[in-house]
């Protein structure tokens, strides 16, 4: 039956049934049907004379067949088709990705501490021929192109594959490159096999919102405990890269405390050694919280600290317990130059407070009389200062910070009033003037490019120095300033402050400058002691009194009031201080093979760019094995110098940057190359985010327990997507037999009732 | 920095006010006494030397104050001996340097300490022992380790004698037990700062010790200076020979100007 009805239509019976009739002839069916008219009229009006020969029944009879076999005709000249659906060739594509970051080899007690790894590698590649996976349910419906990714991604297409050894995980990514290298492939579904722990890179939600703009449902397994098991974490430490010798280093420290209620201590260690110890005590507002822990390190050069937490027994997450941080120590002395109109008592006790700390190499150049100083604390190549101020910018940026004394401005000529400027603006330096008879407006600075910079407004009309006794107090908001913290506990600080001696002498000056800072002010009269500002590259401070050494008379000899807030002062101002040769890496801690950026910034003495220096960066690996690599200027900024390190070690590395023909020694610097902890911070499966990407794009968010239905869910989408993007398909009928046999028979049995009937 | 001054110091005709200004006044009138007499001395006083600096800021007044102490033994002059001498000193200086000297006498105490704090910079004289109470040695020494700075100059007993310079090396030693006064050597910058002395502090009378001082560990600052060579008498201009007077006041300014360096 089939053959036949297959050789009489040209088609099978299902293409009539998955099809619809169609006419494709070139002309309009508007005009083919006005022919059928005019030729339905045009046999009517042929036969109309038979009628009249015959019976009546005969002539409607073969008036029928002749208007049927006309009609047959013009349906065949229409050019008929059957027209239907057809899949795309090059079929559909699914994408699976599956997260192979070290996060995923932790093992959850809410899923049977299998590692998450195994659990995904199950889904996808199955487990034995009861358990067929992912992959295998949906192979005959579409090509799947599956990726292993972590901070990249790549093809694999084997479980042994998948190995959780990536140090980063970057979902962002990994959506975006599988995005990009499937562009123009029909992607009908993309798979996430992931914990959702993302630690670097993009959002997660603009991943997804990629695949939403495209129509690619996301259908997302996701692996581990959204609720982990009791942990302790040391989320973050925030240290500083570099500090000078003999000062105090403080770090800001997070740290994660999730389902501890017990105290519990931290520890901060230098090898095995335990230089501070924090008991914290939780207090039920929350898993997170932040201390600030200070020390003075006593090492040389660069070296490793860690912050930990010993781990709890109940703890089965032990790997993000601590985190390492690298410190420098500059061990070169601050160079400050402080000139005086006059022998003081503030010239000698703020002298005493900086000279006895060898972190500072205070140069004192005092007036004794006109154009005669007496230079104090100076080296050979500074027998300039007998003659007073530098004159000129290689001589001044040898400093970090000036403090002008109780001197006029006359004493200084324009020119290094400019240089005065520009030591602050370009090099970075740090100024600070004093109060006395002769400083701010009573010293004539108003118009000079000193007055400019200063953070206090003052004119040749302030009122005079004022000897008296007063009490000066810190500004509320900037007790926390780090001038003005003499004490790491805020309450401890203040009371510090609140039992502060008086001071002895104040310069009046206009008032504040906008956008300076008053740390310090007059109790009662609201005039400002000390106020602080950023000028350009560098900072500019006023102290308007000039005796803070009844600060150093007035407290036990065993405090260090006077010195640490002179000396936290100096540091503050010279922050912003360049040095001819500045080193640093684009990140303190690297993984292994993780690509080192060395880049190195070439001044000359008077700060001016050095394009065509020969800068040599010397890096030692933990093994004692030495590399040499020039560093290229970059072109694109002026005196910077690049070069890039591949560590194959783990451990400290050591690098030394020197130029060569520079008498200077080389500036060190130390990084670290570890194991990644960053995958093992706030570890739980990360649920809500998981769920807005899966409905972002009407996809599915699904658990190791409903893997079937997962399974299912993509069945049925890249089936239902096939069709979608199935194209057009006809098939004509015009020249189907049964057609002709039927004309055939229709004009024949026409002609054979004429014959009979003695019509034709 | 070191310098000669341009002309010498001339002797200081100060005789003339010396019947007036008695031990016994000054301890009897205290300050207001020694002001009324500064204030005469130095109309009386005729000094020529120029001004070595101009202009003198008039800012951190320096003051120089005299330590009250009690003297135990048979000696003639205690502990507020030769005022004239402080005033002829505070005179020079004012003339001689830029530091905004006070021409005010003041005495201080070692148990008013609070008061005492507000004059970094003592000086003391006297012939003979002395003896301070416990809580005054104690003072002492914050005092010094706070970056006070006492100048002990031996008024020098019988003219040759040196109870006070002993007295007052031996105080320090028991109060630094582990940092004793030591001699100091003669291109120490305090002899060199501002007059040059290459033969260090001059010895007018007594036992011919050298200036020894207190040395700060860690820094080599001086903390405290003791002359045996009675300089203080040298600034009365009334003993000694001109040159031994000339440099006597020029040791007392280093020693400011070393004071105020340090």
């Amino acid at each position: 039956m089939t053959p036949l009805f297959q050789w009489l239509f040209n088609h099978s019976l299902d293409n009539f049934g998955g099809g619809k009739l169609v006419f494709s002839s070139p002309l309009a069916g508007e005009l083919r049907f006005l022919l059928f008219a005019a030729a339905i009229v045009g046999v009517w009006f042929l036969y109309r004379k038979a009628a009249a020969r015959t019976s009546r029944k005969t002539w409607r009879v073969i008036l029928g067949l002749r208007l049927a076999a006309i009609g047959l005709l013009f349906f065949m000249l229409g050019a008929p088709v059957i027209r239907s659906q057809a899949p795309r060739a090059g079929g559909t594509f699914a994408a699976v990705m599956v997260d192979s970051s070290a996060s995923m080899s932790i093992a959850d007690p809410a899923l049977s501490n299998r590692p998450r790894i195994d659990l995904a590698k199950e889904a996808i590649f199955g487990a034995g021929p009861q358990q067929a996976g992912l992959l295998k349910a949906i192979a005959g419906q579409c090509e799947t192109v599956t990726y292993a990714f972590s901070d990249s991604i790549k093809r694999i297409d084997a479980p042994n594959q998948l190995d959780a050894q990536g140090q980063a995980t970057n979902l962002f990514r990994a959506i975006h490159d599988v995005d990009a290298e499937l562009r123009g492939v029909p992607l009908a579904a993309a798979v996430l096999v992931t914990d959702g722990c993302r630690n670097t890179g993009g959002s997660a939600e603009d991943a997804a919102k990629m695949l939403q703009a495209r129509g690619v449902p996301l259908y997302v397994l996701a692996l581990g405990d959204p609720n982990p098991p009791p942990d302790l974490e040391v989320v973050q430490v925030l240290a500083p890269a570099r500090a000078r010798r003999n000062s105090e280093v403080e770090l800001d420290i997070t740290v994660r405390h999730t389902g501890f209620k017990t105290p519990f201590d931290l520890l901060l260690k230098r090898g095995d050694t335990i230089i501070l110890t924090r008991r914290i005590e939780p207090d039920g507002s929350g898993d997170l919280t932040r201390l600030r822990m200070a020390f003075t390190p006593d090492h040389e050069g660069s070296a490793t600290y860690r912050v930990e937490i010993p781990a709890a027994k109940e703890e089965k997450l032990a790997q993000n317990n601590a985190k390492d941080f690298v410190l420098d120590l500059q061990d070169d002395r601050l160079p400050v130059l402080y000139i005086e109109g006059s022998p003081r008592q503030e010239y000698r006790f703020l002298r005493r407070a900086l000279f006895r700390d060898p972190d500072f190499r205070l140069v004192g150049v005092l007036r004794l009389a006109p154009k005669r100083f007496y230079v104090q604390g100076a080296n050979g190549n500074e027998t300039y200062l007998k003659d007073g101020f530098p004159t000129t910018a290689e001589q001044l940026f040898t400093y970090q910070a000036i403090v002008l004394g109780d001197i006029e401005a006359d004493v200084f000529s324009p020119q290094q009033l400019q240089l005065l400027e520009q030591f602050v603006k370009v090099r970075g330096g740090g100024l600070l003037m004093l109060g006395g008879v002769n400083s701010f407006g009573l010293g004539h600075y108003a118009p000079t490019p000193v007055g400019r910079m200063l953070p206090v407004s003052i004119s040749p009309g302030d009122p005079p120095y004022s000897d008296e006794q007063y009490a000066a107090s810190v500004v509320e908001k900037a007790m926390a300033h780090p001038v003005m913290k003499l004490a790491l506990d805020a309450g401890e600080n203040k009371a510090l402050w609140d039992h502060a001696p008086p001071l002895v002498g104040i310069t009046p000056v206009t008032g504040l400058k906008p956008g300076a800072t008053m740390l310090l002010e007059r109790q009662k009269t609201g005039q400002p002691v000390l106020a602080v500002q950023d000028y350009g590259a560098g900072r500019v401070a006023a102290f308007t009194s000039g005796g803070s050494w009844f600060w150093r008379m007035s407290k036990p000899a065993s405090t260090e009031f006077h010195e640490k807030f002179w000396k936290q002062l100096i540091r503050w101002l010279v922050v912003g201080a360049r040095e001819q040769l500045m080193v640093s890496t684009d990140a303190e801690i690297y993984t292994r093979r993780d690509p080192v950026t060395v880049r190195a910034t070439v001044v000359g003495k008077d700060m001016t760019p050095l394009n065509e220096a020969k800068v040599v960066a010397q890096i030692t690996d933990p093994l004692g094995n030495m590399q040499e690599i020039p560093m290229d200027w970059i072109l694109s900024e002026e005196g910077v110098y690049e070069c890039h390190f591949l560590p194959e070690t783990e451990g400290q590395h050591k690098l030394a940057v020197r130029v060569e023909g520079w008498e200077a020694k080389p500036v060190e610097k130390g990084f670290l190359v570890s194991q990644p902890v960053l995958e093992f911070s706030d570890a739980g499966m990360k649920k809500e985010v998981l769920m807005r990407m899966a409905e972002a794009t009407h996809g599915g968010y699904y658990e190791p327990a409903q893997l079937m239905a997962m399974i299912d869910a993509v069945k049925a989408r890249v089936t239902q997507a096939a069709l979608e993007s199935a194209v057009p398909h006809d098939q004509p009928l015009w020249d189907m037999p049964m057609l002709f046999i039927l004309l055939l028979g229709l004009f024949s049995a026409e002609w054979i009732i004429r014959r009979r009937k003695g019509l034709a | 920095m070191r310098r000669t001054p341009n002309q010498p110091i001339r002797q200081l005709p100060i005789d003339s006010i010396r019947d007036g200004l008695t031990r016994r006044g000054f301890l009897r009138r205290g300050g207001s006494a020694m002001a009324a007499l500064a204030a005469a001395g130095s109309g009386l006083l005729n000094i020529s030397s120029p001004a070595l600096a101009a202009p003198a800021v008039k800012t951190g007044q320096f003051v120089f104050p005299r330590l009250q102490f009690t003297v135990y033994d048979e000696t003639v002059d205690l502990w507020n001996c030769g005022p004239i001498g402080d005033v002829n000193l505070r005179k020079k200086l004012q003339e001689l340097t830029n530091i905004n000297v006070s021409q005010e006498p003041k005495v201080v105490h070692l148990n008013d300490f609070d008061e005492m704090c507000r004059y970094p910079f003592v000086f003391m004289t006297a012939e003979g022992y002395f003896k301070l109470p416990e809580i005054e040695e104690k003072n002492l020494r914050e005092f010094l380790e706070r970056g006070g700075f006492v100048l002990a100059d031996d008024c020098v007993y019988l003219g040759k004698q040196d109870r006070f310079f002993r007295f007052y090396v031996d105080l320090i030693k028991k109060l630094f037990p582990n940092n004793p006064m030591r001699k100091i050597p003669l291109d120490h910058e305090i002899f060199h700062c501002y007059y040059d002395l290459p033969q260090g502090a001059p010895h007018c009378q007594g036992v011919p010790h050298g200036a020894y001082g207190l040395f700060e560990p860690g820094t080599g600052r001086l903390m405290t200076v003791a002359t045996p060579g009675d300089i203080h008498c040298g600034w009365m201009n009334r003993f000694f020979t001109p040159e031994l007077n000339e440099k006597s006041i020029q040791m007392g300014i280093n020693t400011i100007i070393y004071f105020l360096t340090h």
